[in-house]
């Protein structure tokens, strides 16, 4: 097939097609008409006003008494913030609770006192004097640092024992480096200053919290020796994975045992690595980077406290880049937990730190987006999110059985398309682990589906998969599912990682459950899954010729022009205009000094945009693919480059006039990462 | 912002590199106006005498005592009639450093050509800005205004950085004469370019219509002598030196390039920040892809600004024999060659926005200049810059605009406390060091310091603007560093508390991490903190708070649980100098120390100089004034 988008085109419609005359032949009397359903149907946001001069970007974020809430700010301010709910149409009102800390990116409320984190303590603040103001400044444990921006410390969180939780970033310098006694671990303190280390391999611990069992779980960034973005079950002598923490490992009271030359550097799947490497943790639950999330951050339970649906003992995790709300669903087989990832909320309006409940069930969720850019473009705020008692049609949960998954549903499912295999697709896939900062997807196969079970009330569907690979992560779609009333799901997929297949009974295949095997099946799985050999083969093509990074042989005489570009923090190019004659033979040499992935390209006139939406839309392939789409509306690129890296690519500037542009498609970059290429006349 | 950081690392600068109060070497260039006698001066005016040391209490009086010898000029304000002593020498354009000190509630003038003036005055922890404050340009007067605006063109200083009376307070001008043309015409206004009082900078480019207020001189000339006039109270001088300052006239010629191609040496693949040992490559290795004559300077000839090496070669012509410093600036590798032999070497890895300065001295005439630029690094733009500077000259760039670096701004963010302290933790440059656990304290009365809470130790106070944030809360403020933006006095990161198990023993660099345990800070009902920590067992209350208007620091340290031979070093000096029972000045930072003579302060003698000390009795409190 020539041209994608045809091709595109003619699957679609093969696809309702092939629905429409499904249903038609099932329930004919009914509207058949699929019933879309958004977010905002459900899940209202409101937003909580600022006042002006006040730099809210929040760090931390927690309930006080008499419905007040408590928010500690990268200037390393902690505001109280009183009826922060707008309650009686009233604004909130705010009062400078204690200043001057060093970026505290973590408030807690324990015992009547206000505990946080700044880079080098965990603090307890008290208001001795009662005048509304702190003047207790207590250092409760501290902690030496080597003086690097990226020394982050987070926290603290109270486990079950009524120990501090906190945890310590690494510092970055052209890698993740561990520059400082306990950098890369998570640390517990008692209330009266006595640390214990707990666990190491920890990358960038922005988030963490308890689930409703008292289990503590953390979030951990994709980055160096971190292929995706994950959440990860932490328990006392665990390494989870970036190697530069352990060497503290051999300190007096290191719970881990591991030296730093014991991890391998091969870019198998972590699960592999940690079959031989006992010690070394793997996550609970993947999550597939750009597209559930690009930088997760705080943790949220959904126990008594909350109000959110239909989700109960599920966590919330929140996205900084993606300014987004994930959820996610643990079980525990054999003793491990597993789970899978769904979509919740976007749509926020800065990039989420912190999530915290309300005392109606409501969810705050404290955003700052600061030196890293969010697709929310307010560059802080509080927003507040409710559930206003409506239903979603979402799959409530998904658990793994001997066989397959089973797939259950917050309403009664139409049985027609909840039976029909076409309404489904599974692929499994993993990630390299290893030094390199990210990771592609790798070795992604589709699994083909063998049977389909409905339970008798129709809330819970069986897929019976050809196979289930432990420690792969399970893509799992079910675009074409209705509800009893013919809505389609307000998210249909998921990511569901397998580290451990119970025992049990496996589904008897019957001649009623059993997927015969039909081509048109096929077709339609070939629309969902983006792994479609020709299309690959045809972004293969295109890539060469937009890629050049050869000096073309016609070029007798060099290059007519040559540039290089680099970039600023706060995902920036640090050339925003450039300005050529039509038809010059420009050499670009695009350096990434920034401390996260990047490419370079150049799209037609007012097409950065849709090219970055295009890029987000690669889904599992993105980073395979460069994040380069297969668009004639894509000029010229480079590769997809790592922090140090650089590309030079050899174009030819077009011969129209206009204002081209560049852009970073990395996704979530494209709407601030981009600069004009205007092409004047010769 | 860049711009800000500019004058601030500047102020830094000065502030590190030259010992304010010292008695120095002339600066290259400069000369001193001897103050052996008063020989060089036209009008030896009874008013003013030479010694060589002020022993007097000028911090409460004006009781001259003044040692006989040399170095110091003062006024002696009983015997004077004529304000005024005028150098022999006059001057046009020129750089002026001196020394000052002040009596209690004195003023004084420094007239530029006898006729532009610089108010020195008692302003001592004044807040507000005002005209009269030490540093102000000296107004302008005219009898024939109406009303209140007689006085004009006076201009107050940017901050007031006034020290306490009796200490030594430095100047530096950079002054520009009226322009004069030919036919004795006035075709442009003296101006004070830059004025530096205690290393911050308080005016910049401001221009003088005429001659200021009870200037001696009235007319506007080309050149004109160095004015000093006393007012009130005592005013002392020394180290008085200044640089002329003429155009340089030198221009370039016969400017002709070899250009060579590609990856000389690549730097950008690392993803390390070490710095790898790099050589300057041998272009005689390397084919040359293009060469052709230039009209300017630059190592921009339209071929872009990949990986490369230009070799350009020039003809200097010198207009007289002088020492000439030349300052070269290269993103990249880059050589000065002066007939032919290699005068400066720039090696740096990536990108580094300090000048490599060298000086040669040159006879007038025709010179052979070389530059070698390899562009290594990909990921910044092209930059060649070179400047030459005579002993007494103008700085000239020699180079086009096209290779010029482009400086750039970011919005800068300074916190400056209101009504209440404003306690800022942050990570702090201490000398070549990063802090990491420092805190700084200022308040409205421009009374701000910094404290180590990782060694209990005072490191620095200063007066002035209290700090510059930018590169703390701008994007993600990757340094982490606070700076101060006032007029800073440097003081030792050692630990304030050691035990000494004799007299002799030397006083510690630093504490271990784990001998120490932070507790954090209360804050007093002003906001003022006490900072806590435990210190192997013992445990420390260290106060600092201000007092007397911001004119003081006043610190309190209580120990509970004091082991023996524990010492409190209130400060270390090369010397210390006792004023009066108590009370101590210390000349080389200029500063005082009162300390009530009950906490038995004692000055030891060390390899280093003098070392003020207080034995520790167990909860028992000791207080003293960090007066500046």
């Amino acid at each position: 097939m020539a041209n994608p988008a045809i091709h595109q085109v003619i699957l679609m419609i093969t696809c309702l097609l092939t629905l429409s005359s499904y249903t038609m032949s099932a329930q004919p009397a009914r509207d058949t008409s699929t019933k879309i359903q958004k977010e905002a149907d459900f899940y209202p946001i409101q937003n909580m006003p600022v006042p002006e001069g006040i730099s809210l970007e929040v760090g931390g974020m927690v309930m006080m008494p008499n419905d007040a809430m408590a928010v500690s700010t990268r200037h390393g301010e902690v505001w109280i913030i009183h009826n922060p709910y707008m309650k009686n149409g009233m604004p909130p009102r705010y009062h400078l609770f204690a200043q001057g800390m060093h970026e505290i990116l973590g408030l807690n409320y324990i015992k009547g006192d206000l505990y946080l984190t700044q880079r080098s303590e965990l603090t307890r603040l008290r208001d001795l004097d009662g005048d509304g103001e702190a003047d207790e400044y207590h250092t409760v444990y501290s902690w030496p640092l080597a003086g690097n921006y990226h020394e982050y410390a987070y926290g603290p969180i109270l486990d079950n024992e009524g120990n501090m939780v906190v945890t310590l970033n690494l510092g970055w310098i052209g890698f993740g480096e561990s520059l400082s006694r306990w950098h890369g671990w998570m640390l517990k303190i008692t209330p009266d200053g006595v640390m214990t280390p707990f666990a190491s391999g920890f990358r960038s611990p922005a988030g963490f919290a308890l689930n409703d069992k008292g289990d503590i779980f953390y979030a951990e960034n994709q980055g160096d020796w971190v292929g995706s973005g994950n959440v990860t079950h932490v328990e006392k002598g665990d390494f989870v994975g970036n190697p530069a923490s352990l060497i503290w490992s051999s300190l007096p009271g290191s719970p881990v045992k591991l030296k730093k030359g014991d991890i391998p550097d091969t870019g198998e799947p972590k699960f592999e690595v940690a079959k031989k490497v006992p010690g070394l943790k793997t996550p609970s639950v993947w999550f597939p980077h750009t597209i559930l999330g690009i930088s997760t951050s705080g943790i949220l339970s959904y126990g008594k406290e909350g109000k959110m649906g239909p989700f109960e003992g599920q966590l919330f995790v929140g996205d900084q880049g993606q300014s987004k709300i994930m959820r996610v669903y643990l079980e525990k087989v054999k003793g491990i937990y597993q789970g899978a990832v769904f979509p919740f909320r976007e749509g926020f309006s800065s990039g989420i730190l912190r999530m915290c409940w309300g005392s109606d069930g409501s969810m705050f969720a404290g955003m700052t987006n600061r030196g890293w850019g969010s697709t929310g473009k307010a560059p802080f705020g509080v927003q507040r999110l409710e559930w206003n008692g409506l239903m979603p049609f979402e799959i409530q949960t998904i658990k793994v059985q001997p066989d397959g998954f089973e797939l259950e549903f917050t309403k009664p499912v139409d049985a027609a398309s909840a039976r029909n295999a076409a309404s489904y697709s599974v692929t499994s896939f993993s990630y390299k682990y290893h030094h390199t900062y990210g990771s592609p997807v790798i070795n992604n196969t589709e699994r083909a589906i063998k049977a389909i079970s409905l339970s008798p009330d129709n809330r819970k569907v069986r897929l019976v998969t050809d196979s289930l690979i432990t420690g792969y992560i399970h893509e799992i779609k079910a675009e074409g599912v209705r509800s009893a009333n013919y809505f389609s799901l307000l998210h249909n997929f998921a990511y569901y990682t397998v580290n451990a297949i119970p025992d049990g009974d496996k589904l008897v295949i019957t001649a009623e459950n059993r997927v015969k095997p039909v081509s048109r099946v096929k077709h339609v799985m070939e629309m969902t899954n983006r792994t479609v050999p020709e299309k690959t083969a045809v972004n293969k093509k295109v890539t060469v010729a937009k890629h050049l990074t050869k000096q073309p042989a016609e070029w007798t005489n060099g290059p007519d022009q040559s540039l290089t570009i680099s970039t600023k923090p706060g995902l920036k190019f640090d050339v925003e205009k450039i300005t050529v004659k039509a038809g010059t033979k420009l050499k670009v040499t695009f350096f990434n000094n920034d401390d996260m992935l990047h490419n370079l390209v150049f799209t037609s006139p007012s097409s950065s945009d849709e090219v970055g939406v295009m890029a987000i839309n690669l889904g599992l392939n993105g980073q395979r693919l460069n994040y380069i789409p297969a668009s004639a509306k894509v000029l010229h690129h480079t590769l997809l480059l790592q922090p140090g890296q650089s590309d030079t690519i050899f174009i030819t500037v077009p011969d129209k006039p206009g204002d081209y542009e560049y852009v970073c498609t990395y996704p979530g970059h494209y709407l601030i990462m981009k600069g004009v290429l205007n092409v004047v006349g010769p | 912002m860049r711009k800000v950081k500019a004058i601030v690392s500047l102020i830094l600068l000065i502030v590190m590199c030259v010992p304010l109060i010292q008695a120095q070497n002339p600066k290259p260039g400069f000369v001193t106006i001897s103050l052996n006698d008063l020989g060089l001066f036209r009008r030896a005016e009874k008013g003013w005498k030479i010694g060589s040391a002020l022993n007097g209490d000028l911090y409460s009086s004006s009781v001259i005592n003044l040692a006989k010898g040399t170095g110091i000029l003062v006024s002696l304000p009983q015997e004077s009639e004529n304000p005024n002593l005028q150098t022999m020498v006059e001057t046009g354009d020129l750089e002026l450093d001196l020394d000052f000190m002040l009596s209690k509630g004195a003023d004084a003038r420094v007239y530029l050509q006898g006729r532009y003036g610089i108010q020195l005055s008692d302003s001592w922890a004044v807040p507000a800005s005002r005209l009269a404050n030490c540093g102000g340009i000296t107004e302008r007067w005219d009898e024939g205004r109406p009303g209140m605006n007689k006085g004009y063109e006076g201009m107050a200083p940017l901050m007031n950085v006034c020290r306490a009376p009796g200490l030594w307070q430095h100047l530096s001008i950079v002054f520009r004469s009226p322009h004069i043309n030919a036919s004795g015409q006035k075709v442009g206004n003296a101006s004070f370019e830059e004025v530096y009082l205690n290393g911050v900078l308080i005016h910049s480019r401001v221009q003088v219509s005429g001659p200021a207020r009870n200037a001696p001189f009235t007319d506007e000339k080309l050149v004109g002598p160095l004015v000093l006039q006393k007012g009130q109270g005592v005013v002392a001088f020394r180290n008085i030196s200044y640089r002329l300052i003429h155009p340089l006239e030198v221009r370039l010629d016969k400017i002709k390039y070899r250009y060579y191609k590609g990856a000389l040496k690549s730097q950008s693949s690392s993803t390390s920040n070490q710095s790898s040992n790099q050589s300057f490559p041998d272009l005689s290795k390397f084919t040359i892809a293009s060469q052709d004559t230039l009209s300017q300077l630059t190592w921009n000839t339209g071929k872009g600004d990949e990986l490369f090496a230009i070799d350009i070669e020039a003809e200097i012509h010198i207009p007289t024999q002088d020492n000439y410093t030349f300052s070269l600036l290269t993103y990249g590798l880059g050589r000065v060659y002066i007939d032919d032999k290699m005068l400066i070497e720039r090696i740096t890895n990536r990108w580094n926005h300090s000048y490599r300065k060298e000086q040669v001295n040159l006879s007038p005439g025709a010179h052979k200049l070389r530059l070698v630029y390899v562009k290594n690094v990909a990921e910044v733009k092209g930059a060649l810059a070179l400047s030459i500077q005579g002993l007494n000259t103008d700085k000239k760039d020699l180079q086009d605009k096209s290779s010029t670096p482009i400086a750039e701004f970011t919005d800068p963010v300074v916190i400056n406390p209101q009504s209440k302290p404003y306690l800022l933790r942050s990570f702090l440059n201490y000398g070549s060091m990063k802090l990491t656990h420092a805190i700084s304290v200022g308040d409205a009365t421009h009374t701000n310091y910094s404290y180590d809470m990782k060694q209990g130790a005072l490191i620095q106070v200063w007066r002035g603007e209290f700090l510059d944030v930018t590169d703390m809360w701008v994007q993600r403020g990757e340094p982490q560093l606070a700076m101060p933006l006032g007029s800073l006095v440097s003081l030792s990161d050692a630990p304030s508390l050691a035990v000494l198990p004799d007299a002799g023993a030397p006083w510690p660099d630093s504490i271990a991490y784990d001998d120490m345990q932070i507790k954090g800070y209360t804050l007093d009902s002003l906001r003022y903190p006490a900072f806590n920590y435990l210190l192997r067992g013992a445990s420390v209350t260290d106060k600092i708070s201000t007092a007397e208007l911001g004119k003081s620091l006043l610190r309190e340290v209580k120990v509970t649980n004091a082991p023996a031979k524990l010492f409190l070093r209130v400060t270390a000096a090369k010397k210390i100098s006792i004023v009066s029972e108590g009370f101590y000045r210390i000349d080389d930072k200029s500063y005082y120390i009162r300390i009530d003579k009950r906490a038995k302060p004692f000055i030891r003698q060390t390899s280093k100089g003098n070392e003020l000390m207080v034995p520790v009795v167990n909860d028992a409190p000791i207080s003293y004034y960090f007066t500046w």
